[in-house]
Parts: C-alpha cells; structure tokens; sequence
C-alpha cells in the first residue's frame, strides 16, 4: 500500500514539476495535453537529475532526488511565465460514456496488473531487475552491467524505467513488483489523455467511441501480451503525446514539445532513440511560421533535451563497453521469405484480436497535411523495425514472433488515433486542417 | 458509416477485453496448477517459488555482493533455453549479489560461491556449505581460489 502511494506520489511531483517548464505549454493546449507533456517532461527532468547524480558519483537518495526536483520546481516557479487564469482547469469538462469506458479499462489493466499474473517476462529478466539493483546500488549500477555475462540484461538499454522503479523502491525502502505496476498504469492514463485530447475536436460519438476503442484494446492485449512493468508504453506514449505539436504548424511550445517527447523516447529504450531521431526529423523538415527555420533558439528547443539524454546515456555505454553486438548480415531475399510471414503471423497475434492490422493502413495519413508528419515517423520507425529483421542473423522466425506483437504497441495506438483523426476529418486545433 | 465502423470496431474491441480479462482470471486463479515451462514462467508460480527456496541458502549464507554461479540442469534439446532462463530467474530473485551463468567465459576466475538445482556437479574446488537433505535437490558450495 505504501509503496502504491510512494509511486503515485513520484508520479504526481513529476507532472507537477513538468507542467511548471516554461515554454512548453501552447496557447491552444488543452489541459490534457498540458498533463502530458508536463508528466513526459517531469520524467525526463528527473531522468537528467539521476544522471548527473551518477556522473558526479553521488549516489542517489529519497534526501537528494527530492531536494533536486524540488529546486528545480522552485526555479521554474520563480522564473517561469505565470499561468493565465483560462488555462487552470484540470479535466475536460465534456467527459462521456467513452471516458468512462476508458477509465474502467484501465482500473481493470490495473487490477489484473497488480495480480503480476500479467507483468512482462522482461520485468523479470532485465527491467525489474536492473530497477532492483540500481535501488541496491543508489545509482546506476555499471559495474553489474558490465560483467561478462551482462549481455543477457541489455546493458546497453537506456535507464528511466529501471530508474522510475528504483525511485519508487528508494522512497518506501523496499523493492515492491505489485506496486511498480502502477507505472504502467500511470503511462496507459497518460496515452489515453493524449488521445483524449487528440479527439477532444471530434463529434460526441466520434470522440467516446474512438477514446474507449483504443483503450479496451491496449488493455486487453496488454493483458494477454503481458504488457505490465514493460517499457513499451514509453515510446507508444511518446509517439501519441506528440501528434499534437506534429499536426499543427511548427511553432516554439511545438517545438519543445517534440523535443519533450523525443527525450523521454530515448531515456526509454534503444527503439526510442531511433524515434527521437525520426521526431526530430519530421518537425525540423517543417519550416515555422515565425521565427528562422533552423535558428539556434528552435534547435536548442528541439534538441537540447534529446541531446541531454542522449550523450550521457552514448558515453557510459561506451566507456563501460555495454554495446551488445547485433550479429547482422546483408539484406537477403532468402532471409525476407521468412521475415514475411512472421511479421504478419506476429500482426495476428491473438492479443491483438485483429487491430494491429491498422498499421496497413499507415498511407492514408500521408494523403492529408496534418499527418503527413506522423505518416512519416510511424512509417520510418516501423522500417526500422522490419530493416534490423532483415539483417540480423539470428533465428529470424522466432525473433519477430518474440519481439513483433509488441514493438507494434509501440505504433498501433498512434496509427489508430491519426486514423480516426483522418476518417472523421478533424480539426485538431483551430489553425490545423487534417481535412485538407 | 462512420459511426457504424467505430461503433463495430468498439463492440469487438470489448468482447475482447472481456475475453482476455476473464481468461487472465481464471489462470490467475489456477495459478497454483500452473505448469508452465521455464521460458513462460510467471512471478508467483510454484515452479518460481520452489526455485526462490532453494535460493534462499545463498540469501541466508552469502554475503551481498559476491559472485554465485548458478548451475541447473542442461538443456534436452538446443534450443530449449530451459537453463538460459532459470539463471535470469535466478538472478532476478538474488539482486544482492552477482549470479553468474555455470559456462561464462571468465565463471571460474570469478566463481566464489555454486548453487546447484537438480544437478550435481563434482569439483574438488567446491567446498560444501549445505546438506544435501536440506533443501532437495538444491547444494551451496564454496569454490576454493586456485586453478580453474
């Protein structure tokens, strides 16, 4: 019970202390949006924090981590823009039979998490574990991840998960699977709030129907694909929490909250790193309104964040040799043969019931100008995917059915929101037209 | 049409959240039965709970911090990674110390402490440090320093 709390508690200061960023908040935000990407900040604050702890050798503690998000707070208070009075309200005031759905989705995700009937193998083998021994530690621990047999823990992996749960496992003392959970649950709120907001412009049916839909099926094959304590929701999150900035024409709080979103995707996995890139990319192609195209202020707005997450997280992996080499060959078509069918008896896993299927439908977003930048980053990130199969030289059939079902839940409830979003022709915000 | 589409597409999502809900809760409630091999495990399951018994005489004996090797027995089949996945079990439920796999490359510069698990294994570097009746099929050793 405690250790729920403890986690609810972090949760809560980070998205405090996110929200309060200066610059991050666009005019037209909604106060879902601002949740977003103020948790997705939040997290990626805290995650340089723990990293500087590391890098200075100070090992991590409840007194230190508190003390550092707090002065952080007090800075962004003191010298951030004061909030305007419209932009106070805390939920939509138009919550309907879908929102209600979606919030029972998750309470039963929830509760079938805490079960750990449902918590991903990975939480065992690497996630958890890793999170367990960095609480042990106070820090990341890299002489752990370093020995010869470190290869079976992805050494290389990026570390906010492992760190959100050895925070948690530091603030009530003990290591606690069940109630670490609850980050997953937390993410999947904050995935259906981008959503929320990504639909907030729809028809009343539209808007329920489409908000409940993707929550019913990331939680029923989050719970038959053992989604629980897994990282994926991070770049799923990531990817929905910046169609938004991505819909609308670039603009500086857009561009913050690309680079927001990019950081966290890289503070997230090996995968997320590879979205960064492809976030940054689509909003840097795009030429603002105001301001110079690729004018120093936009490009530290854009890439300061990444950068931050990136190189820290590009020097200890090379100075503690953590690589793991993936053994890959050339591109063979005796290779695609198997590659082929995997990847569609992967799409028709049984825990997807037939939705990922979705993904076929990606170019329907590049036919109109509002998801033509998210047509291109779920296009090059699913390449990416489909490209490391391709080359790599290990049982091709067993390592997409491994890894496919759920490298799609990193794409699939984007693709279903922009599709939504492009079949009902929604103007996302006031200056954006998905219709034409 | 729309409407229609969106409207379907819920009504198949909820037949199968309701689906997956339920059949996690029936395996939940058998969990105690479950049988499941090595490589699907689950936290919680009798098989994880037999395995945490025996490793609790390296928690009760090992100080945190060393290296224990894990030895299980091997696989029947190549393939199989039965062996591969009860180290990583094991070394999820001893995050003190360092639990390396039997055949690492540098195991025998690094060992200082064996856990068997249904496997015997003889090695006049290995010093007793349990009973063989203590925890069944389950032995702590020792790895005296010295020629690997």
């Amino acid at each position: 019970m405690t250790a729920g709390l403890a986690v609810l508690a972090l949760a809560a200061l980070l998205t405090i202390l996110g929200t309060r960023l200066p610059g991050l908040a666009a005019p037209a935000d909604g106060a879902l949006q601002r949740l977003v990407t103020g948790s997705l900040a939040g997290m990626v604050l805290f995650h340089l924090l723990a990293t500087l702890l590391d890098l200075t050798g100070l090992g991590w503690s409840v007194l230190k981590l508190g003390a550092g998000l707090l002065i952080l707070l007090a800075v962004f208070v003191r010298f951030g823009p004061k909030t305007p009075e419209g932009e106070k309200r805390l939920l939509p005031s138009d919550l309907g039979w879908g929102d209600e759905m979606a919030l029972l989705a998750v309470v039963v995700f929830g509760l079938v998490a805490l079960t750990l009937w449902v918590t991903t193998p990975d939480f065992v083998f690497h996630w958890g574990l890793k999170g367990n021994r960095y609480f042990l530690a106070r820090g990341v621990d890299y002489t752990y991840l370093a020995r010869s047999w470190g290869w079976a823990i992805h050494p290389d992996y990026p570390h906010l998960l492992p760190e959100l749960y050895a925070a948690s496992a530091l603030a009530v003392g003990r290591f606690d699977p069940q109630a670490l959970m609850l980050w997953s649950a937390f993410f999947f709120v904050l995935l259906l709030a981008a959503a929320r907001e990504i639909l907030r412009t729809a028809e009343p049916f539209v808007r329920q129907a489409g908000i409940a839909l993707l929550a019913v099926v990331l939680a029923a094959f989050a719970i038959r694909h053992q989604m629980a304590g897994a990282a994926d929701w991070m770049p799923a999150l990531a990817l929905i929490a910046a169609i938004p900035a991505l819909s609308r024409p670039p603009d500086a709080e857009g561009d913050l909250q690309i680079g927001v979103a990019a950081a966290f995707a890289a503070a997230s996995k090996v995968e997320g790193v590879m979205l960064a890139g492809l976030l940054g990319l689509a909003q840097l192609a795009r030429r603002p309104a105001e301001g110079s195209w690729l004018g120093l202020k936009r490009l530290l707005r854009l890439g300061l964040l990444p950068a931050l997450v990136v190189l820290p997280w590009w020097l200890q992996v090379r100075r503690y040799h953590l690589f793991t080499v993936l053994s890959s060959g050339g591109l063979s078509w005796e290779r695609a043969k198997i590659v082929g069918p995997a990847v569609v008896k992967a799409i028709n896993v049984p825990g997807w019931h037939g939705f990922a299927w979705v993904i076929l439908l990606l170019p329907l977003l590049a036919l109109r100008r509002g998801t033509r930048p998210l047509a291109f980053v779920l296009a090059g990130q699913l390449s990416f995917y489909l490209w490391i199969y391709l080359v790599a030289t290990f049982d091709a059939e067993y390592y997409v059915a491994m890894s496919f079902p759920r490298l799609l839940f990193h794409l699939v409830p984007a693709m279903m929101v922009g599709l939504v979003g492009v079949l009902c022709q929604l103007r996302l915000r006031p200056h954006l037209e998905w219709a034409r | 049409m729309r409407k229609l589409i969106l409207g379907f597409a819920l009504a198949w999502g909820v037949f199968a959240l309701l689906r997956e809900t339920g059949e996690a809760l029936v395996e939940v409630d058998a969990r105690e039965q479950d049988q499941a091999a090595v490589p699907f495990w689950r936290l919680g399951t009798p098989q994880v709970r037999r395995l945490d018994r025996c490793l609790e005489l390296v928690r009760q004996r090992v100080p945190p911090g060393h290296v224990v090797v894990f030895a299980s027995p091997e696989d029947a089949r190549p393939g199989d990674q039965h062996e591969f996945f009860r180290w990583r079990w094991a070394a999820y439920l001893l995050p003190h110390h360092d639990v390396a796999p039997l055949k690492g490359p540098d195991t025998g510069r690094l060992a200082e402490y064996l856990i068997t698990y249904h496997r015997d294994i003889e090695n006049p570097r290995l010093e007793p440090m349990s009973e063989a009746t203590e925890v069944p099929d389950c032995r702590l050793y020792a790895v005296k320093r010295g020629p690997s």
